[in-house]
């Protein structure tokens, strides 16, 4: 049973990071590399503030929304002067960099040792303790993340997103700020991979930086890749795929460290196929292989 | 109307006046000082051979390039300088030569997206927040009326990429519209269109310019003297002629930048 809600807590956790990355990928058009940096940020938010100040569950979430907003300044800013691959690259040095701090800043990370001790969260006096406790704040924070971007989608700034994605320039033309469009949904975007990132930490109770490389990165992007961009079932979806199938691969036979490299290349493989033979993936509407503003 | 350059002290709020502009692309001289002045009401035809500049001179007024030298002012305020968002804000819609829109959503959608270009004083206002209810609320009387306008009331819930290449155009229009404008700038509206589309494209234009100016850069002279009533002659990047059509296609130098 534990092994059951374990599982329900990762597709949790990765839902809401992907709910976070289609978000820019799925609607703005934006293809970012940087999703694991925020949700480290996230986690590092958590497990310094709770174990070295103190501070209650509510304020490490706001403190982990505002450090993360502001981090997604180094990733929008650049987005206004730099497009597609060019704007890849930089979110890939983004995550890098972060990555690089998580490793290197031993005296406030501890580095490659990690974290841990990360004491349990108290909510209002309620201690979160078991892991089916776990999923029901893990449900609460993904059910604020898609009831933001189903709100943010529907209306008119989601159709502003719409032509941000398709014609930037043309978007601008009409009236549209499009550098404070980015700044908003880089910033959302961040904010809710930060929460993730948070609840991981306390989750957990211990984190490191191999948690959050850019490997790591490139899953949230499969997950949306996969389970379908900019359609608001997708993420759940493409996480579920995504944790249940190296779980699916365990059963069959494979020993563990196979069935992590067999991981990878399952990926891979399913990543290849969903772009041959449905490029909006199963849920999806927006399709990867069609270039923007494709009429 | 007005013609020529000038200090933009003491021209009231709708002129558009530029003046001296320079841009060179790799040593090619695209804008060579060149200066006119919009009065803010009427059809002007902007006509050149091709790479005279014409495109060049949307593109600097409405701020997608900005000049290397000379200045754009709208009555005092100066456009050089500012992006093309907030270009649009202070009243300048425009179309493109390739013609763009969202091709993905719907013709109303488009529209609403475009209509909501004016609300909130930076560009992207607490507005766009709003409920997609109460948005379409308020916009539906004008959706409706441009709809009927650029004669698409029909093809409304359409996706926009079904649309014909006509049909296109007259969406790029109907989205310009949306909008209160003090001047729209046109590129190229008739080109490739259907000669029934022509007839709706000329009505449009008429009504946009009851209380606006429409500028429009077009090739066919037919249509310059049906409807404009100055039209603007650029050749090299410099003003050759600025008159009534008839005056000005009776040029020499028009003739021999066209003819050669």
């Amino acid at each position: 049973m534990e092994y059951v809600l374990h599982i329900l807590m990762l597709i949790v956790i990765y839902s809401v990071l992907a709910y976070s990355l289609d978000f820019i990928v799925g609607h703005g058009g934006l293809v970012s590399l940087a999703q694991a940096g925020f949700f480290g940020i996230g986690a590092y938010a958590a497990a310094l503030l709770s174990l070295k100040f103190g501070l209650s569950l509510p304020t490490v979430f706001l403190a982990s929304i505002c450090l993360t907003a502001l981090m997604s300044l180094f990733v929008s800013v650049p987005s206004f002067y730099l497009q597609d691959d060019y704007f890849v690259v930089v979110t890939f040095c983004f995550q890098m960099i972060v990555f690089s701090i998580f490793n290197n800043w031993l005296e406030v990370t501890r580095g490659a040792l990690g974290i841990p001790g990360i004491p349990l969260p108290v909510l209002f006096g309620w201690e979160i303790s078991s892991k089916s406790e776990f999923i029901v704040l893990g449900l609460l924070i993904l059910a604020f993340s898609a009831l933001c971007i189903w709100g943010l989608t529907r209306g008119a700034f989601g159709r502003i997103l719409h032509g941000l994605r398709e014609d930037e320039v043309y978007t601008e033309s009409l009236g549209w700020n499009v550098r404070a469009v980015k700044i908003i949904a880089f910033a959302v975007s961040a904010v809710l991979a930060g929460l993730a990132g948070s609840l991981y930490g306390f989750y957990v109770a211990y984190i490191d930086p191999t948690y959050f490389t850019v490997m790591e990165s490139i899953l949230i992007l499969s997950i949306v890749i996969v389970g379908g961009a900019g359609s608001f079932a997708g993420p759940v979806i493409g996480a579920s795929v995504l944790v249940l199938m190296p779980e699916a691969l365990r059963f069959i036979g494979f020993t563990p460290s196979l069935a992590g490299n067999m991981r990878e290349l399952v990926y891979g493989l399913l990543l290849v196929l969903i772009l041959l033979f449905r490029p909006q993936g199963i849920a999806g509407k927006y399709d990867f292989t069609q270039s923007k503003g494709a009429r | 109307m007005m013609s020529g350059s000038g200090d933009p002290a003491g021209l009231d709020a709708t002129t558009l006046n530029c003046h001296e502009l320079g841009l060179s692309f790799g040593g090619h001289k695209v804008l060579n000082g060149f200066s006119v002045t919009f009065a803010g009401a009427g059809i002007t035809a902007v006509v050149g051979p091709n790479g005279a500049g014409k495109t060049t001179l949307f593109n600097v007024i409405t701020g997608f390039i900005q000049p290397d030298s000379g200045e754009c002012f709208l009555g005092d305020k100066q456009l050089t300088g500012r992006r093309p968002h907030s270009i649009a804000r202070l009243g300048i819609g425009r179309t493109f030569q390739d013609v763009r829109f969202i091709a993905r959503l719907s013709v109303i959608d488009n529209l609403l997206l475009a209509s909501n270009a004016v609300s909130g004083p930076t560009g992207i206002g607490l507005r766009a927040f709003l409920s997609e209810k109460r948005i379409r609320e308020e916009h539906s009387d004008r959706c409706a009326e441009v709809l009927e306008t650029i004669g698409l009331t029909q093809k409304a819930g359409d996706t926009a990429s079904t649309l014909s290449f006509g049909q296109q155009k007259l969406l790029s229009i109907g989205c310009c519209l949306m909008n209160p404008r003090k001047y729209y700038l046109l590129d190229e509206p008739f080109a490739g269109v259907h000669p029934e589309l022509v007839v709706t494209i000329t009505e449009t234009l008429k009504k946009m310019s009851k209380s606006s100016e429409v500028i429009f850069i077009e090739h066919d002279f037919e249509i310059i003297e049906k409807i404009a009533e100055r039209v603007v002659a650029i050749h090299q990047g410099h003003l050759i002629v600025d008159g009534p059509p008839d005056q000005v296609f009776d040029t020499d130098s028009v003739l021999e930048a066209f003819v050669g």
